[in-house]
């Protein structure tokens, strides 16, 4: 398990709402929640603070879950996932230097939250696997080990194989 | 760093009361803010079409 990736918050939120359509018993199949528990032994995955952030913003706002259940509902995430939580000591002036080289160099019509895991992703030297086209797109000049969700499925199915 | 333990019935637990908190969210929605109802269940599913292209139709096409 020598490659390390790094999720984007669009995919873990996928997984829970595998989470509630199983209650709601429609037993239809997420390809998402799936694929991750059945390659969470296999595949080294990670996420940081900043998901954390998006996750809880999300969960706070749209759901108006109390912080209790919230900090739970993460635990059993990481849990169920076998996901590492990682350290972000980034120096936060280097991190924004670093987008901001980017967004001056090629247009990104969205907001920078990407770019700033896309950062973390580097600086840690994890691969980033996210559906934003834009970044797998425009992105891969400043950090090349960006990964869409099909790149990492087919890893995957690789790791079978082999 | 790792995730305290929470015991695999503690989670299902967990999920479950999360799931009908969303669950009543998401009948509010549809009844008072459709909008909001139809846009997130288009998220969800752009995320799933965007997860589950058939790699295997990738393959034959490649071939």
């Amino acid at each position: 398990m020598d490659e390390k990736f790094y999720l984007d918050t669009n995919i873990i939120f996928g997984y829970f709402l595998k989470k509630v359509s199983e209650l709601k018993g429609e037993v239809k199949s997420s390809k998402v929640a799936e694929f991750l528990i059945e390659s969470k032994d296999k595949i080294n995955y990670n996420v940081s603070v900043l998901t954390k952030v998006e996750i809880v913003r999300k969960l706070k706002s749209e759901f108006l879950l109390d912080n209790t259940l919230i900090e739970k509902i993460w635990k059993s995430f990481i849990l169920d996932v076998n996901c590492t939580e990682i350290e972000v000591n980034i120096n936060v002036s280097e991190l924004y230097k670093e987008i901001l080289r980017i967004v001056s160099s090629i247009p990104i019509r969205k907001r920078v939250t990407n770019l700033e895991h896309l950062i973390i992703a580097k600086k840690k030297d994890l691969i980033f696997v996210t559906g934003d086209e834009e970044v797998l797109k425009k992105c891969k000049e400043f950090y090349p080990r960006i990964w869409s969700y099909k790149d990492l499925r087919r890893f995957y199915s690789n790791l079978n194989i082999g | 760093m790792k995730s305290e333990e929470l015991t695999k019935e503690e989670r299902e637990e967990v999920w479950m009361e999360f799931a009908k908190i969303v669950l009543k969210r998401l009948d509010y929605w549809k009844k008072h803010n459709p909008k909001k109802y139809r846009e997130f269940w288009r998220e969800y599913w752009k995320l799933e079409k965007a997860f589950s292209e058939d790699l295997d139709e990738e393959r034959k096409r490649t071939k």
